[in-house]
């Protein structure tokens, strides 16, 4: 299947750094001071979304929607983390519908009506949707509609027109708590290592075909050109070549030798980024660190004894 | 408070009157009244008590009052001004909160001490409770009453 390297990523730093402004703990410096670093363990938040979702197989931006993508896919895995790693009591609700973050951030936050300009958003505008407006998920039954994907029709579309008005309660019932922005690798680690994932907006490219490193492991992303593209961190890892792990939105798009210790479905659709180029792709000042995930309420029990007995 | 709070605070209070407070030296806490359970409840349980009947006569004691003092736990949200046990989410962590200080600790019983226990006992729960996340109705917190009963009652080496 050829791959078609969609962007989307339209900076807007003013717009962040007034949405930034308004938050309570604008960095990840001053809102996890209680967070802690552990360098000796590495984490991949993708395990945590597999746990709760095992068919999970990344699908491909259809336009430049991107913004909607990555943040989607960041908010999956803080929901995943809060069952999986915080031990919510809260069940899996399907994946985030790229759409409505990707429409909510091109109108809504931004205080309009409609947005007739060309693809694209930025992720000061995501942060504000997800934060202020919430998330609508796939197969979950709004008042008689549901979405089994989403394509790039319903992202034009709701990307001009914003997310439907009877839609918008069922999204407000699914809010990510708070967002902080990430500057650097070592604050993005601090917060992958804790379980809150990192969405990425940058405009550092890539090779599309995977090198292998000195000890022969394969995944690795080689920098190369601009892509002014949001995508997310789910994974960081330490030792003698630290860097993370970046889930793309074009499906499984990397060709060349894979990184087996990754799972399957993540292995062609995500890359290994050392941390220096990440440092390079926080710079921007428009990613964030993700945390609080208003999820779904449980609907049945696991058991009714814990395994105490 | 919380409802966790509340959970805590009821089972303190609950072991403190099975087990806690020190007695004078003439009175003794009087062991609770065993509830004879119906023909169904008596099914539900079966195999706990097929289990207990092999068990020690102190672990059947304990078994027994753990269940009696459950029931009567729950059971005062029927006369409570405040309920406690809002859904069966509720009553799910009471059950590991009472079996881990109780049976656990107190009892010094570890998990799978007596094979089978676990899921014959997660079985009762889940023929007469179901597994459904759902909020406690008279109706439903009877049944745990009554269920509660039923366990106590094989550990009371009756039937």
């Amino acid at each position: 299947m050829a791959v078609l390297p969609l962007f989307g990523y339209s900076p807007d730093r003013a717009a962040t750094e007034r949405f930034v402004s308004t938050l309570p703990f604008p960095t990840l410096a001053t809102a996890g001071r209680e967070l802690v670093l552990d360098e000796t363990k590495d984490a991949f938040l993708g395990h945590a979304l597999l746990k709760v979702n095992p068919t999970w197989k990344r699908g491909a931006q259809e336009i430049g929607s991107c913004v909607g993508w990555g943040w989607s896919l960041a908010v999956d895995m803080l929901a995943a983390c809060d069952i999986v790693c915080r031990g919510e009591s809260e069940e899996y609700g399907g994946d985030t519908l790229a759409a409505s973050v990707y429409a909510f951030s091109r109108v809504e936050a931004r205080g309009g009506k409609q947005n007739n300009g060309g693809d694209g958003s930025y992720g000061g505008a995501a942060a504000k949707a997800v934060t202020k407006y919430g998330t609508l998920h796939l197969n979950q039954d709004y008042a008689g509609q549901r979405f089994s994907e989403s394509s790039g029709q319903l992202e034009k579309a709701w990307g001009r027109s914003g997310v439907p008005d009877k839609l918008e309660p069922f999204a407000a019932q699914h809010k990510v708590a708070s967002v902080t922005l990430v500057r650097n690798f070592d604050e993005a680690a601090k917060a992958i290592t804790n379980g809150y994932p990192v969405a990425i907006c940058s405009s550092v490219g890539f090779k599309m075909t995977f090198a292998k490193d000195s000890a022969g492991r394969g995944g690795w992303l080689v920098p190369s050109g601009t892509w002014p593209h949001c995508q997310m961190l789910a994974g960081v890892f330490f030792g003698s070549r630290p860097g993370g792990i970046i889930p793309n939105s074009w499906a499984d798009c990397y060709s060349g030798p894979v990184d087996e210790s990754l799972p399957k479905p993540f292995q062609r659709s995500s890359g290994k980024v050392d941390a220096d180029v990440i440092d390079r792709m926080l710079s921007g000042e428009d990613s964030f660190a993700l945390a609080g995930f208003d999820g779904f309420k449980a609907r049945s029990l696991p058991d009714w004894l814990g395994g105490v007995l | 408070m919380t409802d966790t709070h509340k959970i805590l605070l009821a089972l303190v209070l609950a072991a403190v009157a099975a087990f806690g407070v020190p007695a004078s030296p003439d009175t003794k806490p009087a062991p609770s009244p065993v509830v004879v359970p119906s023909a169904d409840m008596q099914a539900a349980v079966a195999d706990v008590h097929r289990i207990m009947s092999r068990a020690s006569v102190v672990d059947r004691a304990l078994w027994a009052e753990v269940w009696a003092k459950a029931a009567k736990t729950v059971n005062g949200d029927a006369t409570d001004t405040e309920v406690v046990f809002t859904d069966t989410r509720a009553l799910r962590l009471f059950n590991m909160v009472a079996l881990r200080i109780a049976w656990r600790r107190l009892g010094d019983n570890a998990a799978g001490k007596y094979p089978g226990l676990s899921e014959a006992t997660e079985k009762a729960f889940s023929g007469v409770l179901g597994l459904d996340v759902r909020p406690v109705t008279p109706e439903l917190r009877q049944r745990y009453v009554d269920l509660c009963n039923a366990l106590s009652w094989c550990g009371a080496g009756k039937g």
